[in-house]
């Protein structure tokens, strides 16, 4: 402080006597004790901020890969890429498994309408949203009973122009919950299917399929003539394929032509195996 | 240790210091440019500490405390003022808050207290008589330093102990410019009256 009044000219004169006696009288240290354990705790204090910042780059880097884990789990939920066909077959394969009787059977008729409107408009949006093997992975998650017994109603009856039997066995039970549901009128389930048609989303035509056979009404104890040979619901690609392929081993061209269109309507983008592309009826239907 | 100049001067032909910068790099984990820093400053601030408190506990204790608040305010220290500025701060404030826990002892007996009070060692290799000279001159001006008014001592222990200049006395303590340089005016001009034998005047009107 350079003095620039008389005022302080004369602190610093008085300061600078006074200072020269008190330097002499006091010249106090702090004890050795002190000193050590401040200096410690100095040292002490970086080394818990290294240990923290030791931390903080494997703490963020976990919390990083949790995050981008469970983010791509989610986003491979909600953004599938069309499946592999045979995940699709099976998933179709599971629901067409035979359904308990008393989940198929619906307890009231307004059960029965619940349970032949519901999958379709379930399936309707959930193709709508996903056209992939999401249909069979969601109905295996949704597993209320109620929905299992839709699903199993809507899934357990035949399609009228399903393919040929493989050789799986439909239980009886399977048929009796379409059997039972004679309310929805076949003229009515075709109605509703031509609407969905008319709006072009080709997997509503699937969502359809899948209700309107569960809708159609038919006389109990009848049988169609898939259900005759053995054969109820869709059926998975790969079997069902290699069925084809046997008749056609078989020399039976005819019926592997229809069954190989029955596939194509229920599989539109399958990708058919060489031998069999040869049956397509036309190149636009040629697989992709 | 060297003993610290005069604060104003100090203050005035140093310049940039570079406390700021250990103080920084101790922020940045270096332990020794921490003991350096250190080592400046812990005589003065123990002196300032020790002639505010009275005793040598209670002088460790708040001595003890302030430290540990810097040390503690590493992290976050950023260069506002001088380094001293801020120490001496933070010393005023762990002072001030001693003070709130115990009242200080008004009117202090030299006399008549114990020896630890007066806080004069000398060196065992002095004489006895030169010794007990020390001693005495110590006792007078200390004793002016202790009868002074809390302010006006404050403010004087800031200038000659921490070097602090009249601004930063007054950011320090909280007051005007005016206010610190009245204060260390009025602790100057008794303590020198003292030394001169004048006696101590009645100092209840300058606070």
């Amino acid at each position: 402080m350079k003095p620039t009044s008389p005022e302080e000219r004369e602190i610093e004169q008085a300061s600078a006597e006074v200072s020269a006696r008190y330097r002499e009288a006091a010249n106090d240290e702090p004890p050795a004790r002190l000193d050590a354990a401040i200096l410690q705790a100095a040292r002490g204090e970086i080394a818990r901020g290294r240990v923290r910042r030791h931390w903080r780059m494997p703490a963020a880097v976990a919390a990083i890969v949790v995050v981008g884990v469970s983010l791509s789990f989610m986003t491979k939920d909600v953004i599938d890429p069309l499946p592999p066909l045979e995940q699709k077959g099976g998933a179709d394969a599971s629901r067409n498994a035979p359904a308990p009787a008393e989940m198929a059977k619906p307890a009231s008729p307004n059960l029965a309408m619940k349970s032949d409107a519901a999958p379709a408009a379930r399936q309707k949006r959930d193709f709508g949203a996903r056209p992939s093997r999401d249909r069979g992975d969601r109905a295996d998650r949704d597993s209320g009973a109620r929905e299992a017994g839709e699903n199993a109603m809507a899934d357990a009856a035949p399609e009228p122009g399903a393919p040929p039997p493989p050789a799986q066995v439909a239980a009886p039970t399977a048929q009796a919950p379409a059997a039972s549901a004679p309310q929805a009128a076949p003229g009515g389930a075709s109605r509703e299917e031509e609407a969905r048609v008319q709006e072009g989303a080709a997997s509503d035509k699937l969502a359809e399929k899948k209700a309107a056979p569960a809708a159609q009404a038919r006389r109990p104890g009848s049988l169609t003539k898939e259900e005759a040979s053995g054969f109820v619901g869709p059926m998975p690609a790969e079997p069902w394929l290699r069925q084809i392929e046997a008749l056609v081993a078989q020399g039976r061209e005819t019926q592997a032509k229809a069954q190989l269109a029955e596939f194509r309507k229920r599989y539109p983008g399958y990708r058919l195996p060489e031998a069999l592309r040869a049956l397509e009826p036309a190149p636009a239907d040629a697989p992709k | 240790m060297p003993a610290p100049a005069t604060g104003v001067r100090l203050a005035a032909e140093m310049g940039p210091t570079p406390d700021e910068t250990l103080m920084l790099r101790y922020r940045d984990g270096d332990a020794r440019a921490f003991e350096e820093l250190y080592a400046r400053h812990r005589g003065g601030l123990f002196r300032y500490v020790l002639r505010q408190v009275g005793f040598r506990a209670a002088a460790d204790e708040v001595f003890q405390e302030v430290w540990m608040r810097i040390i503690a305010a590493r992290a976050r220290y950023r260069v506002e003022a001088r380094f001293a500025t801020f120490l001496y701060h933070v010393a005023h404030n762990c002072v001030m808050d001693h003070f709130r826990r115990k009242p200080p002892l008004q009117l202090l007996s030299f006399d008549d207290g114990p020896e630890e009070a007066l806080q004069v060692p000398a060196p065992a290799s002095e004489q006895p008589e030169k010794r007990a000279q020390r001693s005495q001159a110590a006792r007078e001006l200390l004793r002016a330093l202790a009868l002074l008014p809390d302010e006006q001592r404050d403010a004087f222990l800031l200038h000659e102990e921490g070097g602090l200049t009249l601004e930063e006395i007054a950011q320090v303590t909280g007051v005007g410019r005016e206010t610190a340089k009245s204060r260390l005016r009025y602790a100057l001009a008794k303590l020198r009256s003292e030394l001169t034998g004048s006696g101590i005047e009645d100092e209840a009107d300058v606070a």
